[in-house]
């Protein structure tokens, strides 16, 4: 079930709030449990066996590293349980890449089987990582009870697309967390505010760069550099919105129940450097990152070609998390070198406004990066980009879909700044000084969910098509 | 304690706590240990207890406790009209034991650092809102509450009124998605899950009237310009030249019996012919056209195998009509739109027929009258009028004397708003709406069509159209597109008959042929799978007549589908 479509909204969401408000306490954890498993069942029963697999397994070995009674157990119980995790996220993600890139060099195997991607399992498997990781350190007190640790990591929220929660985040909240008016009302505009931005915002460009970068190398040769150049901007729209949204739905929705959730996104478009951007933009995967992979390694506290090294290696998954292709890979690699050259070349002598022009191209140059999967297309893509594009440099189909979309382009870059917090802030302002502005203010707070929820509805009326690209993981 | 000194003294343990936190360094790896011997700071441990017995503060980490966050509680504490379920009491102890956590044992910094963007803290200048006005706010929210919940509820219902969804969509003229069949398989794989969610999203109630604003919506997206291009380029071949067309007509496509063909997808192909790469100029559409080699050597085997096939027994006409592009634009405009030279093309199909075909020319005709009203600007069809100038063209290579268009009766229908609306849904269109212009037959208006269900139904050639939905009026034409009809003159005694196969530009040239044929017979070649030769030599048709517009005749399936009947 995708958040954004009128079944989840309607059906699922609403009964979900109706009955949780209405229960006793003691069912609340239940039922959202039960709703998870639902929610996650609709994309296909037969994957909630391997969600509830590996939280059993997880369950399982974070208990017994806390009762294990020597080091060396507890060191092969995590490796056991890593070793498990990870391999079936190796077998479902990545083993069709893998038997194709063998297949190129040897020749064999001759078929490869298809592997269909369980929903969410870079996501759930991360968490559950973890979990046990800091049950290991110590950090955490193991859940003994099996179907709290399940309701962590099924969470409807966060499970199929949401942030990297970390078991200590909410370890509390589980048991002792309130139902509030407060928490509802953050939790609906948090709410509305993602829903509208995917609705009627990232859906938008999400059409704009299918018309403008069509599939298949023989359309995209035919394209103009203007169009090349506007549908990725579209598209780096669409993806921040896009993916944004969906943090800010999970946030609010966990707001509602009493779930306070950590920011995955703070406004990226506004970095003045990459180091800058990768603090902005999926805070939850970089940190665990940063946590499981760069600390362990030896993080800063080693010597330069070995800094340089944990870079290296925490670059590459981390564009190899995102897809089974090479050119993820090469994505992260491509800000490795960024992030490199900017900690040991530039350091801090960037201005500022020019750093952040730098560090949206360089972002913006990523993109087409990620977006291209077929080396074929990438290449044909770039080269269009500076010149050489089959359709010249401008045709009349660009020059429409901009004018057509001009104030859809205009609020979405707005959308990329904290200009709506701003305004809030001075509304504020104006609302301490006169009570008409209170008045005005106190409107705007209820009708600013109130109408995003309502537009969302229109917009998604119309969408039968509304994909998520953050899906494919 | 009173709550003011209660929170006095928290306050006072945060600073302590703050100043505690900013002395530990932000080491990567805190021991349980460490958080443990924390925890056992008693007066911390009961602070928290009673207040975590006291309803009102809730419960936020140390960071939180920012000026906003006291506002924050205090709004809470004001908007709160009945008390709110507790959550459930942690069942601790006096006295934390080594083993067990107190319910609110300080965090490492890092597992609880909130981000200065949370947005539902509530910005700075909150701080300088009185005390009343914070609790006012406070009612406002409720009320956002009791909206939302509202809103929930009437989408909840709503969606369950299975009585009030819609099965066709009168303004995008399409039936809209059914209810899934369950079945293991596709339960198991999330098919049908996901079919439930379309189902549920497209036959939403009142989903025109959520379209329809959705579309006023859409509006304010940007400013649609007065010239536009709708679509990318394509890949076309070069039209060979002429002089170098093969002497022996080019084989003919694999014959796969008529049933194979999937009616939908020929639809959807069809579709895709038309859209694909549209011009729009004062409310006015113009489509592209590509040529492919395959496709012309498809479409021409096709009708050098109705002539084989028919041998002495009939005539083959083909006639293959431009779009409104070819006809309509002017070559400078054609050559900024793009795409194949129709002209050309039509010449090149032509070329590439058994010498026994009898070829009817359409461009040159088309292109001399274009300051008439020859195609609709907001359908791809051409008018009956256009396909009147082409039936003089028939006459001609018949060598019959064509009747003259002012001798009939015509009878307009106008506010038609066709294909091209529906799927551009301009503005600039929707303001200048269609007329659709026919002239019934004098011999007759009756005729007989076969449905694609198999009954056969009694209709007017012409039908009286001025009440139908907007988007079908070009259904008005011999029953839109039935697979097989037949119309028969009751003043003409010969035995003269033809058919005519044909997609629906078909429907707007029959009506002109219905006084020169005692029997028309209309074979709808996507739908019917009558084989229209046999159908010919059982019934002593004579003439075969092959009607169909370029970008329609430049697909493969279609070509393969007419070659399967013939």
């Amino acid at each position: 079930m995708v958040f954004s479509s009128l079944l989840f909204i309607f059906a699922f969401l609403a009964l979900n709030l109706f009955v949780y408000a209405r229960v006793s306490a003691q069912y609340r954890n239940p039922v959202l449990l039960g709703f998870s498993l639902v929610f996650y069942a609709w994309g296909g029963p037969k994957f909630l066996f391997l969600l509830v697999g590996e939280t059993f397994v997880s369950w399982l070995i974070a208990l017994l590293i806390s009762r294990a009674s020597t080091d060396k157990a507890r060191k092969v119980l995590l490796v056991t349980h890593l070793v498990i995790l990870l391999g079936l996220l190796g077998v479902f993600k990545y083993a069709g890449f893998l038997l194709g890139n063998v297949q190129a060099v040897f020749g064999v195997p001759e078929v490869i089987p298809d592997f269909v991607l369980p929903i969410g399992i870079s996501f759930y498997t991360f968490q559950l990582i973890s979990y046990v990781v800091d049950v290991y350190r110590g950090q955490v007190q193991p859940q003994p009870r099996f179907w709290k640790l399940l309701l962590y990591s099924s969470l409807f929220h966060q499970c199929i697309a949401g942030p990297i929660v970390r078991y200590e985040t909410i370890a509390d909240e589980i048991d002792n967390r309130r139902f509030t008016r407060m928490g509802m009302y953050v939790g609906i505009r948090r709410f509305s505010i993602g829903l509208a931005k995917k609705a009627i915002l990232a859906n938008s460009c999400a059409a704009a760069v299918a018309t403008l970068l069509p599939a298949g190398v023989d359309e995209l040769s035919l394209q103009s550099t203007a169009g090349l150049w506007l549908g990725m901007l579209f598209y780096m729209l669409q993806i921040y919105l896009d993916f944004s949204a969906y943090s800010d739905m999970a946030i609010g929705m966990g707001r509602m129940v009493g779930f306070h959730y950590l920011e995955n996104f703070n406004y990226p478009y506004t970095a003045r450097s990459i180091k800058d951007f990768w603090s902005r933009w999926h805070i939850s995967l970089s940190t665990f990152f940063r946590d499981y992979v760069y600390i362990p390694l030896g993080g800063s506290r080693c010597s330069t070609p070995k800094i340089v090294r944990n870079y290296a290696v925490v670059w590459s998954l981390t564009g190899f998390w995102h897809g089974a292709s090479w050119n993820f890979v090469l994505w992260g690699l491509y800000y490795f070198v960024f992030l490199m050259l900017e900690r040991f070349v530039i350091k801090d002598r960037m201005p500022k406004p020019i750093g952040h022009v730098y560090a949206l191209l360089v972002v913006f140059f990523g993109w087409v990066l990620f977006y291209y999967t077929d080396p074929a297309q990438l290449s044909c893509a770039l080269a269009g980009m500076f010149g050489f594009a089959g359709g010249g440099l401008y045709t009349m189909q660009v020059g429409t879909v901009f004018l057509s979309n001009m104030f859809l382009l205009t609020f979405s870059i707005v959308a990329c700044f904290p200009f709506g917090k701003w305004l809030r802030g001075k509304m504020f302002e104006f609302a301490a000084e006169k009570p008409a502005a209170l008045l005005a203010l106190n409107i705007i707070e209820v009708a600013t969910p109130i109408v995003l929820l309502l537009l969302s509805v229109v917009a998604l009326v119309g969408d039968s098509y509304n994909p998520f690209l953050y899906f494919r993981f | 304690m009173s709550n003011l000194e209660q929170q006095r003294k928290i306050g006072q343990d945060q600073a302590e706590q703050s100043a505690y936190m900013e002395q530990t360094p932000q080491v990567e790896q805190n021991s349980y240990a460490e958080q443990e011997a924390f925890a056992q700071r008693e007066v911390y441990t009961e602070r928290v207890q009673q207040a975590e017995q006291n309803a009102y503060v809730e419960q936020v980490p140390q960071e939180e406790q920012t000026p906003q966050a006291e506002l924050v509680s205090q709004v809470e504490q004001v908007s709160q009209e009945e008390p709110t379920p507790q959550a459930p009491q942690p069942t601790q102890p006096a006295q934390p034991t080594q083993a067990q956590r107190p319910s609110q044992p300080p965090r490492p910094p890092r597992a609880r650092k909130r981000r200065a963007t949370d947005v539902d803290l509530l910005p700075r200048q909150a701080m300088l809102l009185s005390k009343a006005d914070r609790r006012t706010m406070g009612t406002w929210w409720t009320l956002a509450i009791k909206l939302f919940n509202g809103v929930m509820c009437v989408g909840f219902v709503l969606g369950l009124c299975l009585f009030l969804r819609p099965q066709v969509s009168e303004a995008e003229n399409r039936k809209l998605t059914e209810f899934p069949q369950i079945t293991w398989e596709t339960f198991w794989d999330g098919s049908f899950t996901a079919d439930v969610s379309t189902w549920y999203a497209d036959t939403f109630p009142f989903r025109d009237q959520l379209m329809a604003v959705n579309h006023w919506m859409r509006g304010f997206y940007g400013i649609e310009p007065n010239e536009q291009v709708i679509g990318g380029e394509r890949q076309a071949d070069d039209i060979p030249d002429q002089a170098s067309a093969p002497t022996t007509p080019p084989p003919a496509p694999e014959a796969k019996p008529p049933e194979d063909y999937d009616s939908s997808e020929l639809e959807t192909n069809i579709q895709g012919e038309i859209m694909n790469g549209t011009y729009v100029k004062d409310g006015a559409c113009y489509s592209r056209y590509y040529f492919t080699q395959e496709a012309a050597n498809a479409y021409s085997a096709a009708v050098n195998k109705a002539v084989q096939d028919l041998g002495d027994a009939g005539m083959v006409y083909s006639i293959v009509i431009p779009n409104n592009s070819g006809a309509l634009l002017s070559d400078d405009e054609l050559a900024a739109l793009g795409g194949s030279n129709q002209a050309d093309a039509i010449s090149y199909y032509y070329s590439l027929y058994d010498e026994r075909v009898r070829t009817v020319p359409t461009t040159d005709t088309l292109r001399e009258h274009n300051s008439e009203y020859l195609y609709f600007r907001t359908d791809h069809h051409w008018t009956a009028l256009g396909a009147y100038y082409i039936y003089r063209n028939f006459c001609e290579q018949k060598g019959i004397e064509p009747h003259n268009i002012a001798d009939y009766e015509e009878v307009d229908f106008d506010g038609f708003l066709g294909t091209y609306y529906g799927s551009l849904k301009l503005d600039s269109m929707a303001k200048n709406p269609d007329v659709v212009q026919t002239w019934a037959p004098k011999g007759t208006n009756d005729m007989t069509f076969t449905d694609t269900e198999g009954n056969v139904v009694d209709w007017n050639v012409i039908e009286d159209v001025s009440a139908w939905n907007q988007g079908s009026k070009y259904n008005c034409f011999i029953g839109g597109d039935q697979p097989w009809a037949e119309i028969h003159n009751p003043n003409i005694t010969d035995g003269s008959a033809c058919v005519v196969v044909k997609e629906s530009y078909g429907n707007a040239f029959v009506p002109w042929l219905v006084d020169h044929y005692q029997h028309v017979y209309i074979a709808d070649f996507r739908y019917t799978s009558t084989n229209v030769v046999d159908f010919m030599k059982e019934h002593g048709v004579g003439d075969l007549i092959i009607i169909n517009n370029i970008g329609i005749a430049g697909n493969v399936d279609v070509a393969g589908k007419i070659a399967s009947i013939v």
